[in-house]
């Protein structure tokens, strides 16, 4: 039947009662901020968290012996890691890929001895994008080739072990073969990252000087660390090199289980809050819709009276709250544009939350003082879609009672 | 008619929206009810397993220790120290502290050796009750260790294994020894991770070290707060170091604290929803009614008498609210607190140094409820201010004539 365009009437509609509708826009477009400000800083905030820990540990994906993860030892290593770290380099999604050996050690100095965690790299091929230590603070020089007789000590490391730059350290580990080697290396440089348990324990050594100490073989190394554009690719990448190799594939995820546990707890914690925020607006929403058509009954019974079905008028209400959840999003892309691009490029300093004295480590894993916002296009859809979802849904019982009007009565209605 | 049977008469004109309010507002408080008890929960958790389990509430250093830590910087005559904490009532006890490689098979990790007076130890730590396989060390066995979670991983032993431990002794010489580990501790954060527990007589064979101590932990005495045994404990043990635990980790202490702001913030945002549905419920609210509040005001209800009733209305849908949230928030408090939620692969996570519990539970106090009711209540008050002054504002014959 010929009649009134609806999605015109009830465009009309909502801004008879202009005052309340404006507060209902405010409401979608608070819910939409927050949403976004929130979803943006977790997704920008713990993928760096998750760089910053590939960088610091065996990188998003590590190729390592099958036996390596449960039972970490020197013995297990991956025999051609050079070549495997050539193979791996021509995966499109594969960004670096680097040669390492990590395990335990003593170092130990003619007063003091003190156990901690080596990493031995190549100077020539890593840099600070694959080795965050390398951008902490150094004092003193970086190896000069894989073949020197340097060790580069975290700060309180060395000062525990009571030495200074230039000065001799005995490092003891057991070899290939299960037998206790010692070497003597000499202090290069002393970093200091800000990540009190990477300063208190790690030290690096020049790759080819290590390989020679534990009876390596010339391509040998216990891991190669693979470093990728995007953080949520590595199950993929993982995959696709396990087929490779006879090495094991280990993405981060699996590798460090606390630090992907705690970014699980912190996401479902936000998605929690989201959706709790999202309930009290949608029922916000259903109280204007629902006095709007309570305050409409007569009008509806007219409507009817000249031949509009029910039907018609369920659709009419559904297109009120359609057109407030599209309004609604406009006014939120209004209202969410400047804070986004202020949190965007200057980012929230979160040091307070984190606790004044700084050098907060989450699983090992420093955090940021600063977070920038920066969601991921997808999750914004999402959220548009929740936004869109909930005001119709606000809007389903609003329409159903307009449709149920009986024209006789509510014309009678004063 | 007094001014609160007419708000209570308004409130329920209009059934539907009042109790949509209402329910919102409270599901709204029961939520942040329950979340404030979670967070308090958790930060008691953390702090118990840090204090209980790892740190003690003081702990005394020779006064170079800390800067410089070394088997030589040590409390000379940690018995005199002891004696006198007793006597002040202090549960206290020594620790030996030393760094070592240790060797099973063909693994071998940088360790922390705790050389420990183990009835006395059981005092001050309940490390004891972290043991996960094996059991604790035994009074006289000086040839059984416990080793924490991490090194048993990285070395891939269990109880029954074998465990050599080589490092440097105190004379110079080399230290090297073999240990059996009788147990091994679930996680328990810090530098118990990655330690080797042993008697203090086998730490001193081993380290050719017959006095002195590194460290002593000692817990507060019971109505004591942690300033005050901080005070007194100085005064007994003047020329050492001695720190609270505040101290030793301050990133983690001033963490626990800002967590309270961390719930203001979560429940600003929650009410501000709220708060806009307060809004416009009361807005509408007074719109309907601009005829019959000119009557009223026609009839000499003053503005102060106006915006009272609207307060009134919605005090009245609040205290509802707060009422039916804090009711609703009981069992489930009661659920969280005593079931509490697993926390699955989180478990044994640390945080600035302090681990997970295996279940999380939430913590009920007065500050559990009191504290997300005034925010809610001070929301409230801001959200009904507009309507409030735009119905007290109201000018009686044109509002007579409103239509």
């Amino acid at each position: 039947m010929p009649g009134p365009n609806l999605a015109r009437m009830a465009w009309r509609n909502i801004w008879r009662n202009r005052r309340r509708t404006l507060v209902t826009l405010s409401s979608i477009a608070f819910g939409v901020l927050l949403a976004v400000l929130f979803t943006g800083l977790g997704d920008s905030g713990y993928s760096n968290m998750i760089d910053l820990a590939a960088r610091m540990g065996g990188g998003h994906v590590s190729l390592q012996h099958p036996e390596q993860l449960l039972a970490p030892s020197l013995k297990r290593t991956v025999v051609d890691a050079d070549a495997l770290a050539e193979k791996v380099r021509s995966d499109a999604g594969v960004k670096r890929a680097v040669t390492r050996i990590t395990g335990q050690t003593l170092l130990a100095t003619a007063r003091q001895s003190q156990g901690a965690v080596f990493l031995a790299f190549d100077p020539k091929v890593e840099d600070a994008s694959t080795l965050a230590v390398m951008k902490g603070k150094m004092e003193g020089k970086n190896f000069a080739s894989a073949n020197s007789k340097g060790i580069i000590l975290g700060k309180k490391l060395a000062h525990n072990l009571g030495v200074k730059l230039g000065r001799k350290v005995v490092y003891t580990m057991t070899d290939k073969n299960g037998e206790m080697i010692s070497g003597l290396a000499r202090v290069t440089a002393i970093v200091s990252t800000g990540a009190p348990s990477v300063d208190a324990s790690l030290c690096l050594l020049p790759l080819d000087t290590v390989r020679k100490a534990l009876s390596y073989g010339s391509g040998e190394a216990t891991q190669v660390a693979v470093f990728i554009d995007d953080q949520r690719k590595s199950d993929e990448v993982a995959a696709r090199l396990g087929n490779l190799t006879e090495a094991a594939a280990v993405p981060w995820h699996v590798s460090m289980p606390e630090l992907a546990g705690f970014i699980t707890m912190k996401v479902s914690g936000t998605v929690f809050m989201e959706m709790i925020i999202m309930l009290l607006i949608a029922a916000g929403i259903f109280n204007t819709l629902f006095m709007s058509v309570m305050e409409r009954l007569r009008e509806f019974g007219v409507l009817l009276a000249i031949g509009f079905s029910p039907g018609r008028l369920f659709r009419l209400v559904m297109l009120e709250s359609l057109w407030l959840a599209l309004v609604g999003l406009f006014a939120s892309a209004m209202v969410t544009a400047a804070p986004y691009y202020f949190a965007n490029t200057k980012g929230f300093d979160l040091s307070a939350m984190w606790g004044k004295a700084g050098g907060v480590e989450v699983a090992g894993v420093a955090l940021e003082p600063i977070w920038y916002v920066d969601i991921y296009p997808e999750n914004a859809l999402l959220i548009a879609a929740f936004a869109i979802g909930a005001t119709l849904l606000a809007g389903l019982f609003p329409a159903w009672r307009a449709a149920r009007v009986a024209p006789v009565d509510a014309i009678k209605l004063v | 008619m007094s001014v609160f049977r007419m708000a209570w008469r308004n409130v329920w004109r209009n059934r539907r929206r009042s109790l949509v309010t209402i329910s919102a507002t409270a599901f709204a408080l029961m939520v942040m009810i329950s979340y404030s008890g979670l967070v308090a929960g958790y930060i008691a958790a953390m702090q118990r397993n840090l204090l209980d389990f790892e740190m003690g509430d003081v702990q005394i250093f020779a006064a170079e220790y800390r800067d410089k830590p070394s088997i030589y910087e040590k409390i000379e005559r940690p018995e005199e120290l002891l004696a006198a904490l007793d006597k002040e009532g202090y549960p206290a006890c020594s620790r030996l502290l030393a760094t070592a490689l240790a060797a099973a098979g063909d693994a071998s990790a940088g360790v922390t050796m705790r050389g420990i007076d183990v009835e006395r130890d059981a005092k001050v730590s309940r490390v004891f009750e972290k043991v996960a396989k094996g059991k604790w060390l035994a009074k006289g066995d000086d040839k059984g260790v416990v080793i924490g979670k991490r090194l048993a991983r990285t070395l891939s032993i269990g109880p029954g294994a074998e465990l050599v431990v080589l490092t440097q002794a105190s004379d110079g010489s080399t230290a090297n020894e073999l240990y059996k580990v009788v147990g091994v501790l679930s996680s328990v954060g810090g530098g118990a991770d990655r330690a080797i527990f042993m008697s203090a007589k086998a730490f001193r064979e081993l380290m050719v070290m017959p006095t002195g101590a590194h460290q002593i932990i000692l817990r507060r005495a019971p109505n004591r707060d942690l300033a005050t045994a901080a005070t007194a404990v100085r005064s007994i043990a003047k020329g050492h170091d001695v720190k609270t635990w505040r101290e030793l980790v301050p990133t983690l202490s001033s963490m626990l604290d800002s967590a309270r702001a961390a719930v203001m913030t979560m429940s600003l945002i929650v009410y501000i929803a709220i708060g806009i549905l307060i809004l416009n419920a009361m807005l509408m609210a007074v719109f309907e009614r601009i005829r019959e509040l000119g009557v009223l005001k026609a009839l000499g209800f003053g503005p102060g008498a106006v915006m009272r009733l609207v307060f009134l209305e919605s005090g009245i849908q609040t205290a509802i609210a707060v009422a039916v949230g804090a009711v609703l928030a009981i069992p489930i408090l009661y659920y969280l607190s005593t079931v509490g939620i697993e926390t699955g692969r989180l478990t044994g996570m640390s945080i600035a140094g302090a681990t997970i519990d295996t279940t999380w539970k939430a913590m009920i106090s007065v500050d559990t409820f009191t504290m997300p009711i005034k925010t809610l209540v001070i929301i409230v008050f801001i959200a009904v201010l507009y309507p409030a002054i735009k119905a007290a504002r109201l000018r009686p014959v044109e509002a007579m004539q409103h239509h």
